[in-house]
């Protein structure tokens, strides 16, 4: 059994989505941080998850625009220094609203050693198959960033059949789906966009289901696509997560499990000694 | 009959979402130069829902100031809203001062193109506000979002009875319409605008049911096709059978109040 990896997790406040917007920094003081480093490491500990790889939340104050997205990337950058043998990876953002000037950052965030860039639609503004994204996408692929795409339920920008769209621009480059285990009917719509998408990789993020669902989706599209997430967001201090224990409970063989809890994404992620 | 189109955006592309580039201040003149071609009905101009904000406050600010100057050298403008954006914070609030001391009426918000809930707690802060300094309030509502769900409107209405609120293109959807009609009671300070409306059979029954006091005449294109059609909206207030009086409050009584226009 190899240790888990988890390529889902956010360093922000999560009740910034429903409670924001107080003028608060993305993350907070140096104590804050202290102390959410360690809340997240104690996490990590107790539900037996080795490293992660790291994103912004994407619902923070931005007055300054580019200034304030460039200062989120910067302190998640200085997190990952923290302690690189947990956090191996780092995923940023750059707002779509931004249009063509967030390209710099994009190549900024290559240069700085992230191997993606995150979105969340729904809370920035702007659709996952906007012009602008596709000149995202294509000048990642040119980097080799990989994109880290949220695909919620009911979310409007963030709907599944754009992300399809997105994709079948880019056959070549892999995308990451966040998300869209979040409801059944959703759930049905991954596997029939997973079978005619083949870039398309998935998260069992916001699983709302049983064991049996993740057996049903490697039938469909296989083991190799399917990753584990936890969506742990700072301060969160959860004793369980339920998609690690769905996996854990799933008939399916040591090879297929290992694969979903971290194989697929150190190799989707270059990471293979994390 | 006089008519206000209360729901009039400038800087229309052929999609909405196309991304506007708020213009620099030396180019303002020629800009609205370029866009101000005559209407037929008086209108108040609001900004694009979809603008680049790589500078952030500074681009509001830009697209502010934009709005003002439209205003005032635009013939058939009588009034003109500002915008600010949640994901600003707090850091927004001076700019809501500013857009009441450059004489806009109002200001708008469409949270599908902000990426937050229409009732995040920033939204309450800005409403006081707003409020405070006699700025009318305009949220859009499209179904679709669910940032933008009427249900998120209702509680932020209701937690400012006093203050009058507008909700933009709730009835493009029947479903949300029939939620509408059948919650007349929700947020009574809430008005409605007609853009996105279908039939004049649904306006009569929004007559019946929420009264010609809270609709107001708005035609909401959001894009340049959208907006080559808006003439439809006024020919179906003519044509639906309600009472003139009715029909009047809708195409420019209610705006006049509550704008306070001449």
């Amino acid at each position: 059994m190899s240790a888990v990896f988890d390529h889902h997790q956010h360093v922000g406040r999560v009740d910034n989505i429903v409670r924001g917007m107080g003028g608060a920094p993305a993350l907070g003081s140096a104590e804050w941080i202290e102390v959410e480093y360690a809340t997240r490491v104690r996490a990590m500990d107790r539900l037996g998850i080795a490293a992660a790889a790291l994103m912004p939340g994407h619902s923070y104050p931005r007055p300054r625009g580019l200034a304030d997205t460039r200062a989120v990337n910067d302190q998640l950058a200085a997190y990952r220094l923290r302690d690189p043998r947990r956090f191996p990876a780092i995923v940023g953002t750059v707002e779509p609203r931004y249009g063509l000037a967030g390209l710099a950052e994009i190549e900024r965030m290559a240069e700085m050693g992230f191997i993606g860039v995150s979105w969340h639609h729904r809370q920035q503004g702007l659709a996952i198959d906007h012009p602008v994204m596709v000149h995202y996408v294509r000048r990642m692929a040119a980097l080799g960033l990989v994109p880290f795409i949220h695909a919620f339920v009911r979310g409007d920008f963030e709907s599944l059949w754009r992300l399809r769209a997105l994709a079948e621009r880019f056959p070549e480059t892999p995308i990451l789906c966040l998300d869209s285990m979040s409801d059944p009917e959703l759930c049905e719509e991954t596997l029939a966009v997973g079978a005619r998408v083949p870039n398309l990789l998935f998260d069992v993020a916001a699983l709302g289901f049983r064991p049996a669902w993740i057996e049903r989706f490697v039938d469909a599209l296989g083991p190799e696509r399917l990753l584990f997430g936890s969506n742990l967001y700072s301060m969160g201090a959860p004793d369980a997560v339920p998609e690690l224990d769905a996996i854990r409970a799933t008939r399916l063989s040591q090879v297929e499990r290992d694969l979903i809890l971290g194989g697929n994404a150190r190799r989707l992620l270059k990471l293979e000694g994390a | 009959m006089r008519t206000i189109d209360i729901h009039c955006h400038i800087g229309l592309s052929h999609d909405e979402c196309d991304l506007f580039t708020v213009p620099p201040y030396a180019g303002f003149d020629r800009w609205i130069a370029a866009g101000s071609a005559p209407g037929e009905v008086e209108a108040v101009a609001m900004p694009p829902t979809f603008y680049a904000l790589p500078d952030g406050l500074g681009d509001t600010a830009r697209l502010n100031d934009l709005m003002a100057a439209w205003r005032v050298n635009t013939h058939r403008c009588v009034a003109a809203f500002g915008v600010v954006e949640p994901h600003h914070g707090d850091d927004a609030l001076p700019e809501i001062d500013r857009i009441a001391a450059l004489g806009l009426k109002g200001i708008v918000w469409r949270h599908r193109a902000h990426g937050v809930f229409a009732d995040v707690p920033v939204m309450a802060r800005f409403a006081e506000r707003a409020a405070t300094l006699g700025l009318v309030l305009a949220l859009h509502a499209s179904r679709h979002s669910g940032n933008e769900a009427i249900w998120r409107l209702w509680y932020l209405a209701e937690a400012f009875p006093a203050v009058t609120f507008v909700a933009l293109g709730a009835f493009g959807d029947f479903e949300q319409q029939e939620e509408i009609l059948n919650n007349a009671g929700r947020a009574p300070n809430l008005r409605y605008d007609l853009s996105d409306l279908r039939s004049g059979h649904d306006l009569k029954r929004l007559v019946d049911v929420l009264g010609a006091d809270r609709l107001l005449y708005g035609t909401g294109a959001h894009d340049v096709g959208a907006a080559r059609e808006a003439g439809r909206h006024r020919r179906l207030v003519l044509a639906t059978p309600v009472p003139d009086a009715a029909k009047e409050r809708i195409l420019w009584r209610n705006a006049v109040e509550l704008l306070a226009l001449p």
